[in-house]
């Protein structure tokens, strides 16, 4: 390491004197650097609506296959068995508001891992992920037949038309047709392709898409229903499915599994076993709550439920309903080999009305499903990251899989390997709806089945904090017996254990996936639990840690006003070295950051025994001592757990009452994005926020400012001219004699804002009319202009003093 | 066979009871005052 220019001390930043409690310390030598390390997780969080919006995007997708995957294996019964699973789905529902009121990333990996132990846990999350892997195949080959059907549909409706051009009819004059399942394939392909990329670059996880999806879907949802019933009462001979009973069950050889050709009797109560293992996958999506559990607003629990009720209520009456309605409506023929595969599809083609609309309502259902499925397609990529994230964060996985991509920063790997094995079941099933439905349901099933039991080992062994109870519990003296619970979990594992043998490609596929998962995993583990006690040492060695439950100013011994430098690549601190050229550390602390990236379903809190360093983090701490040390400059060093980079940026510059961000261009957005999401990340800090300036550095040593919260505009002098001229012409009136300039400015904006409350449409309008007038004296409201940019040149002085940081 | 039966039935006879009281409770967390 280089010594300071000024002295032989190391780059120390002032340590504190006084110490809360909630902080614990690795004995530290006077000259080692202090290093901050936060144990809440800096989160922004949502709504329940939002957070049902989520979960519905994921657990409302299976309303457009599972309905036809249920009918081709058990018959025509399957309407009754969705709808029994539905309804049982209100009370899985309650083991996961349990299990969240516990730990507040309540999800199965957590859970397990806290009632039965590691190697349990280990199990649970390896079908866990079969579950997610398949979730994103089997929803783009849905998505895929209700486009490949419609295409169909559109190119036989063209021909009876006879607007299909004879390169499109074979010689018989039969239109041309795809082939549903090889297309569909293809289709979900390109769309995993698609969202593969998005990931890569680190797509935006929006709450707000999800809600305009929802939205959307509940209009269709709505049509479906309306007309529907008004098709049942119009159309004659409509009559409800055959009832759930024994005599009714009529298994398909693939449904029937290992047990077909044994000549057992799959009637009485095994048939009805049977028939809802085959159902199973319409409640898939549950695991999606616990992960969205730690970015719910306050009151949590209570949002919590609500979200879960609205999940609950909006699934069965979407997917239960739609599956009831398609069988009433769709002739037995039409519904089991047209449209088994495109259910809500058919549903629309044989609602009472003329052709143009039936079509017209099948393109929105396809744009549904496809918006919805695709969704499914990133909420599979995304949450198969998020637990590979979590058990990566655990030390179960190398530090390997955790290294960000060197341009986008995400955690590449992770995602490559989800893409190859979601690819991989593509290619392999071809488009096959049903093979991927049967083999979908070994991890949904296993998951649930293995997070009751652990629910239920927990009611006798964990004594902390439990804000809710699933219900019906007998207490007898002391003692409580957990029957609601405890009926979840039986019913749970007896669908498990037929369904091991009924679901024979789920079986043999989902053991070998998870064994494969489960041998890297533990592999991982053992290899980690060297290499991390090595790297805890060396970083007890060359730094001070002190775990910090929230970061603030005062507890990180940081004085009003400094610069924060974020740090995320070790090999190009440019951004660092920028900071430290302008600013005289003596005057101004520099706080260098590294935002630890928390996958989907993280945790809202690590404590110092969860946060294990990867040498990526090691490396880019010792790169920015070894900078600092360079300039003879002072620096503290601080490490924060985000759900997302920019909350945790302005969080962190909030708390440490912070006048200057610094951060390095993004490879992936220009310096305006950069500001626009910092921005809008500060508009969702809840009050008191400070103002700040947001420095986006240039490789080439190039700045560019931007002032982040409300700041004074920027004037032309245009502008100037015109509000002296009119205060010029104003004051000539004797009773304006003590007009000032500011006057103007304030009236005209009261009046602005008084008339854009009356005539919003209107005034938008015209600004963007004035604006793309391009007078020269326009409103300058451009994305660079907003924000209050400004360029600072290479080789610039000392940093400029913030416009207006206040609180 | 006959196990998975009776637990089945069991677990679903249960599950039915967590299902009706889990309504009357989402009843009150919807329309019960704050």
């Amino acid at each position: 390491m280089t010594a300071p220019l000024d002295s032989r001390k190391p780059a120390v930043a002032p340590t504190p004197h006084l110490m809360a409690s909630s902080r614990t310390y690795a004995a530290p030598p006077s000259d080692r650097v202090r290093l901050i390390v936060a144990s809440s997780v800096m989160l922004t969080f949502i709504s329940f609506w939002r957070a049902a919006a989520i979960v519905l995007c994921d657990l409302g997708s299976s309303a457009f296959y599972a309905g036809g995957i249920a009918e081709e294996a058990v018959g025509a019964a399957a309407p009754w068995f969705i709808l029994g699973i539905m309804l049982f789905s209100f009370a899985v529902r309650a083991v996961y508001v349990e299990s969240c009121s516990m730990f507040t990333r309540g999800g199965v990996y957590r859970v397990v891992k806290e009632a039965l132990g590691g190697t349990f846990a280990k199990i649970t999350v390896s079908a866990l992920m079969f579950d997610y892997i398949l979730t994103g195949p089997i929803s783009g080959v849905s998505a895929g037949q209700y486009i490949t059907g419609l295409m169909n549909e559109l190119l036989t409706v063209a021909n009876t038309s006879h607007w299909l051009p004879p390169a499109l009819m074979d010689p018989q004059g039969n239109p041309f047709q795809f082939n549903m399942n090889h297309t569909s394939a293809v289709f979900a392909a390109v769309v995993t392709i698609y969202y593969w990329w998005q990931n890569i670059k680190g797509i935006e996880e929006s709450s707000g898409k999800a809600m305009q999806v929802m939205q959307v879907t509940t209009a269709m949802v709505i049509i479906l229903f309306i007309w529907g019933t008004y098709s049942l009462f119009m159309t004659k001979g409509v009559h409800l499915p055959p009832s759930p009973i024994p005599a009714h069950l009529h298994f398909s050889k693939e449904a029937q599994g290992f047990l077909a050709g044994h000549g057992l009797p799959l009637l009485g109560l095994f048939g009805i076993i049977m028939a809802f293992g085959h159902s199973i996958l319409a409640m898939s999506g549950e695991e999606s709550l616990a992960q969205v559990y730690r970015e719910i607003e306050h009151p949590k629990l209570r949002n919590l439920k609500r979200a879960a009720i609205v999940i609950a209520i909006y699934s069965l009456i979407f997917t239960g309903g739609a599956t009831l309605l398609a069988s009433m409506l769709i002739p037995t023929y039409e519904r089991t080999h047209i449209y088994q595969d495109n259910l809500i599809a058919g549903l629309a083609m044989y609602m009472v009305g003329p052709l143009f609309w039936k079509i017209a309502f099948r393109i929105f259902v396809v744009l549904v499903g496809f918006l919805i499925l695709s969704g499914a397609i990133n909420t599979s990529l995304i949450g198969s990251t998020g637990v590979l994230m979590r058990v990566a964060e655990d030390g179960v996985l190398t530090d390997w899989f955790r290294k960000p991509h060197k341009r986008f920063g995400t955690s590449h790997r992770i995602i490559n390997l989800t893409f190859v094995l979601q690819m991989t079941t593509i290619i392999a099933t071809r488009g096959d709806v049903f093979m991927l439905g049967e083999a979908y349901a070994f991890g949904v099933i296993w998951s649930f089945s293995f997070k009751a039991l652990a629910l239920l080992v927990l009611r006798w062994k964990y004594k902390g904090e439990r804000g809710w109870k699933v219900p019906a519990n007998i207490r007898i003296g002391s003692f409580e017996l957990p029957v609601g619970l405890l009926s979840i979990f039986l019913a749970l594992l007896s669908i498990s254990l037929v369904n091991l043998f009924t679901k024979s490609v789920a079986t043999v596929s989902g053991v070998i996936f998870t064994a494969v998962f489960f041998a890297i995993f533990t592999f991982s583990e053992h290899e980690n639990r060297r290499k991390h006690a090595e790297t805890a040492r060396q970083m007890k060695d060359q730094f001070q840690l002190e775990h910090q439950d929230t970061v603030n100013r005062e507890s990180a011994a940081i004085r009003p006003g400094g610069t924060m430098v974020t740090m995320r690549d070790a090999t190009n601190p440019y951004a660092l070295k920028w900071t430290l050229s302008h600013i005289r550390t003596e005057e101004q602390d520099v706080v260098v950051l590294n935002v630890r990236m928390m996958g989907a379903g993280g945790p809202e809190y690590l404590s110092a025994v969860d946060q294990s360093f990867s040498d990526h983090e090691q490396m880019i701490f010792t790169k920015a001592i070894s900078v600092a040390e360079s300039f003879g400059k002072k620096v503290s060093l601080l490490l924060v757990p985000a759900g997302d980079v920019f909350a945790a940026l302005v969080q962190a510059a909030n708390s440490l009452e912070i006048d200057s961000v610094v951060s390095g261009l993004s490879t992936a957005m220009t310096a305006e994005d950069q500001a626009f999401h910092m921005g809008q990340a500060w508009e969702a800090l809840p009050d008191p926020k400070r103002q700040f300036n947001f420095y986006v550095i240039t490789p080439t040593g190039e700045a560019k400012v931007f002032y982040i919260g409300p700041h004074a505009p920027k004037l032309s002098p245009d502008d100037v001219q015109l509000v002296h001229r009119l205060w010029v012409n104003m004051r000539r009136d004797p009773l304006m004699q003590d007009l000032h300039h500011s006057d103007i400015i304030t009236y005209a904006l009261t009046r602005l804002a008084g008339q854009y409350a009356r005539e919003k449409e209107e005034i938008l309008r015209n600004l963007r009319s004035y604006r793309s007038a391009g007078s020269s004296s326009a409103l300058r409201m451009g994305s660079s202009d907003l924000p209050g940019v400004q360029t600072i040149p290479p080789g610039a002085g000392q940093l400029p003093k913030p416009l207006t940081p206040s609180r | 066979m006959r196990v998975l039966e009776v637990m089945f039935f069991f677990g679903l006879a249960g599950s039915a009871v967590v299902v009706l009281i889990s309504f009357v409770e989402d009843g009150k967390e919807l329309f019960g005052r704050e």
